[in-house]
C-alpha cells in the first residue's frame, strides 16, 4: 500500500495559524518598538496593516464604538497637525485604515489616535479599519515560535527566557542566573535532570505534576515552570544561554548588528583586559578588530581559537619586549654617563675586572 | 468563569458524541458538575445516555426561543452522576433556518448563556456534523474547542477544514478572544489497520505547526458500542476495559482549565 500523507491537506490550516501568529508577532514587536520610540515603528505598522488586511480585510468603523486605549503610552497631537491632517484626509480620504480590537460592542483602539482625531474633528461617521487580535491572549504562542526560530541569535534567546521568567514569576532580573545555575545544579544533586528533559514536550498538566514530585525550593519551582512551558531544558540554558548575558557589551552589540555567532562571541570573550594585561579599552579595541577579522574571513571556532590565543600571547609577549627595550636604554644611558676620571686606581681596577668578565659571557652569547 | 467545551468535528460519525459522554463522566468524577448540551437535530446523545426523547418544549430547542426565561430543561443522567443534559430535538434544524435571519443569530447561544448562565462548572456542546448556524452558535458560546478526528483521509481533510473555518468564523464574528482549540483528539484507533498508524504518525508534525495539543487517541473498541446500546459510558459499563484510561490526560487538562477559571 502506498504510503498516505496528510500533511498536504492541513497546508491551509497551517498557514492560516502561522499568518494569526505572524500577526501576534508584529504586535509584540511594535509594542516594543513604541516603549523605545524607535524609528522602525512605522515600517512595522505597514507590515502588520497589510498582514491583517490579508486576513480579514478592511470595515468601516463608528466612531463612536471606538474607545482610546490607556494601556498606550501617550501621544500629544498639537491642534495644527491635527487640522493638517484632517484637511489631507478631506481632500484625498483616508488611505491607511487605523488599526482597532474588538471588545464587546466597543473597539478599543491601537494605531491611528491622529487619523481618529482627525476624522472626529471632520465629524465623520465612520473610519477604516482592521481588526486585530487582543495581543496577550497570543503571547505565549507568539514566544514560543520567536525563541525556538532557527535564526535567533543566542544573546535575543537568552533575554527573552530572562525576560519572560521576569514576567511570569516575578523574580529580580539579577538573581534569575544564579537561580537557574542553581536550580540545574540541584537537579544534578538529585539524580532528577534527565526526568525533566522527559516531559519538555509534554502537556503543561504533566509538567507540572513532574515538578511538584521534585526537592525544590519555591523560586526554583518557579523558574522552571516556565522554563518547561517554553519547552527548554535547564541544563542547556545554564550551559549555553546564560553565558551570552555576561558578554562584553561590545561582543553585544556585534551579536545583534553585526551577526557574530554566539559561539563565537564567547572564544572572543577570553579577550578581556586581564588576560591581555591591557587597560578595558584597549581590550576594546583589539576585540572589535578580532570581529572584523571573523566575520570578513567567516573563521569557525577552532579558527577563532587559535586567533584569540595569538592575540592574548602577542599581547602579554609585546609586554615583556617593551620592557626589556627599556631597562637596556637606561643602562646603556646611565654607562655612557659615568664620568671614569672620578674613581681612584683600586676602583678602576676592580671595575676593569668586573667588565672583562661581563665581556666573556657577552662573547659566549654571542656565539 | 466556566469552560464551554464545543465539541466539533466536520464530518459524521467520528466519534464527538461519544468523546462528549465519556469527559462529560470522567470530569464530573473529578467532583465538577457537567452539562451536555445536545445541538445536533439527530439527537444521538439521548441513546448514549439511555434517555428517552422528549417534546420540543423540554428539550434544547426551548432554550433559542423568543420567550425563553432561564428554565434549563436539564435532566439527570447515569443515576448518582453529576452530569446533566439539555437534550436535543430534529426540531432545532428548522429553528437552525429561524436563526440565520434573527438578529444576533449566531451569538444566540452565547446569549442565552451569558443572560442565564448554567451553573455547572463545564458545559459541553455536542454539535451537528455540518458546519452550519448551529456549529456557529456552538463556536461563539465556547470558551475552548475539541476536534475529534477518526483516522482517516476523509476526517483528517476534514479536521484541516474545520480549523480554517473556525479561525475564519471566529473572525467574522469578531470573538475576542477567539476559542482557542484545546486540542485534537485521534479517536477510534486501530492499530492495526495501516492507514491509522501511518495518519496517527504524521499528526504530531502537523499539530505542532498548528500550535494545538495532540492528546493521546481513543482506541477503537466494540465496547463503545455495546456500552451505549444499554445507555451507559464505558467507565461505567466495564471500569476496568483499558480504553478507559485514554480519556484520562484530557481530563486532567479540562480539570486544571476549571481550576485556573475559577482562580
Ligand atoms: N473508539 C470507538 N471504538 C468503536 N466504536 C466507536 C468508538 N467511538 C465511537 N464509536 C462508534 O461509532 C459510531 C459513531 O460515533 P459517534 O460518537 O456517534 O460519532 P459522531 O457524534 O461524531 O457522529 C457510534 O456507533 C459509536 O458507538
Ligand atoms: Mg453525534
Amino acid at each position: 500500500m502506498p504510503k498516505v500523507d496528510i500533511a498536504k491537506t492541513f497546508s491551509k490550516a497551517i498557514s492560516v495559524s502561522k499568518q494569526e501568529v505572524k500577526i501576534a508577532e508584529f504586535q509584540k514587536e511594535i509594542e516594543e518598538l513604541r516603549k523605545k520610540q524607535s524609528p522602525e515603528l512605522e515600517r512595522e505598522l505597514d507590515n502588520l496593516r497589510k498582514a491583517l488586511q490579508e486576513q480579514s480585510g478592511e470595515k468601516w468603523i463608528c466612531l463612536s464604538q471606538i474607545r482610546t486605549n490607556d494601556n498606550q503610552p501617550r501621544q500629544s497631537f498639537t491642534e495644527e497637525s491635527i487640522v493638517s491632517l484632517a484637511s489631507s484626509l478631506e481632500k484625498d480620504g483616508q488611505i491607511s485604515p487605523i488599526i482597532v480590537i474588538p471588545e464587546g460592542d466597543f473597539y478599543l483602539l491601537w494605531d491611528g489616535e491622529r487619523r481618529y482625531k482627525s476624522a472626529l474633528y471632520l465629524e465623520w461617521d465612520k473610519i477604516k479599519a482592521v481588526t486585530a487580535p487582543m495581543p496577550a491572549d497570543l503571547h505565549r504562542k507568539a514566544l514560543l515560535t520567536f525563541i525556538h526560530h532557527e535564526e535567533l541569535n543566542a544573546l535575543d534567546k537568552a533575554e527573552a527566557i530572562v525576560q519572560e521568567i521576569i514576567t511570569v514569576a516575578d523574580i529580580s532580573p539579577d538573581t534569575i542566573p544564579s537561580g537557574i545555575r542553581a536550580l540545574v545544579r540541584r537537579l544534578e544533586r538529585n539524580g532528577e535532570i534527565q526526568k525533566v528533559r522527559e516531559v519538555l514536550n509534554q502537556s503543561r498538566e504533566i509538567q507540572q505534576t513532574t515538578i511538584s514530585d521534585l526537592d525544590l525550593s519555591e523560586e526554583q519551582r518557579e523558574i522552571l515552570s516556565v522554563v518547561l512551558d517554553l519547552q527548554l531544558n535547564p541544563a542547556s540554558i545554564a550551559a549555553n544561554d546564560l553565558q551570552m548575558l555576561g558578554l562584553f557589551e561590545d561582543l553585544k552589540y556585534s551579536i545583534r548588528n553585526k551577526g557574530l555567532k554566539g559561539t563565537h562571541a564567547l572564544v572572543l570573550q577570553k579577550l578581556s583586559s586581564e588576560n591581555l594585561k591591557v587597560t578595558p579599552t584597549k581590550a576594546k579595541n583589539i576585540r572589535t578588530r578580532a570581529v572584523g577579522k571573523i566575520l570578513k574571513n567567516n573563521l569557525n571556532v577552532p579558527k577563532t581559537k587559535l586567533l584569540v590565543q595569538s592575540l592574548i600571547d602577542k599581547s602579554v609577549g609585546t609586554i615583556r619586549d617593551d620592557k626589556l627595550t627599556k631597562d637596556f636604554k637606561r643602562l646603556v644611558e646611565r654607562i655612557n654617563k659615568v664620568d671614569l676620571s672620578e674613581f681612584n686606581d683600586d676602583q678602576l681596577r676592580e671595575l676593569r675586572d668586573f667588565f672583562q668578565i661581563k665581556l666573556n659571557d657577552l662573547e659566549l652569547l654571542m656565539k | 468563569m466556566q469552560i464551554v467545551l464545543g465539541i466539533l468535528a466536520n464530518a459524521g460519525g467520528v466519534g464527538k458524541t461519544t468523546l462528549a459522554v465519556h469527559l462529560a463522566y470522567e470530569v464530573s468524577k473529578l467532583g465538577h458538575p457537567v452539562a451536555i448540551l445536545d445541538l445536533d437535530p439527530q439527537r444521538s446523545l439521548d441513546v448514549f445516555c439511555g434517555l428517552e426523547p422528549v417534546d420540543s418544549q423540554d428539550s434544547l430547542v426551548t432554550v433559542f426561543s423568543k420567550d425563553f426565561k432561564g428554565q434549563w430543561p436539564l435532566v439527570e443522567t447515569w443515576q448518582g452522576s453529576r452530569v446533566q443534559v439539555c437534550q436535543g430535538h430534529p426540531y432545532m434544524s428548522s429553528m437552525s433556518d429561524q436563526l440565520v435571519t434573527r438578529r444576533r443569530g449566531e451569538y444566540a447561544l452565547a446569549d442565552r448563556l451569558r443572560k442565564y448562565p448554567l451553573t455547572h462548572d463545564l458545559v459541553i456542546i455536542d454539535c451537528p456534523a455540518t458546519l452550519g448556524m448551529l456549529a456557529t452558535n456552538a463556536l461563539a458560546a465556547s470558551t475552548h474547542l475539541l476536534v475529534p478526528v477518526q483516522l482517516e483521509m476523509k476526517s483528517a481533510f476534514g479536521a484541516a477544514g474545520l480549523i480554517e473555518w473556525c479561525i475564519e468564523v471566529s473572525d467574522e464574528l469578531e470573538l475576542n478572544p477567539r476559542p482557542p482549540i484545546l486540542g485534537i483528539v485521534p479517536c477510534m484507533y486501530d492499530s492495526k489497520t495501516a492507514i491509522h498508524r501511518q495518519i496517527l504518525q504524521q499528526l504530531p508534525e502537523i499539530t505542532s505547526q498548528l500550535s494545538v495539543t495532540l492528546y493521546p487517541r481513543v482506541r477503537d473498541s466494540k465496547e463503545f458500542k455495546n456500552a451505549s446500546a444499554v445507555g451507559l459510558p464505558l467507565q461505567k459499563y466495564r471500569p476496568n476495559h483499558p480504553a478507559v484510561e485514554d480519556f484520562k490526560v484530557l481530563s486532567k487538562d479540562i480539570d486544571r482549565l476549571i481550576q485556573d477559571a475559577k482562580g
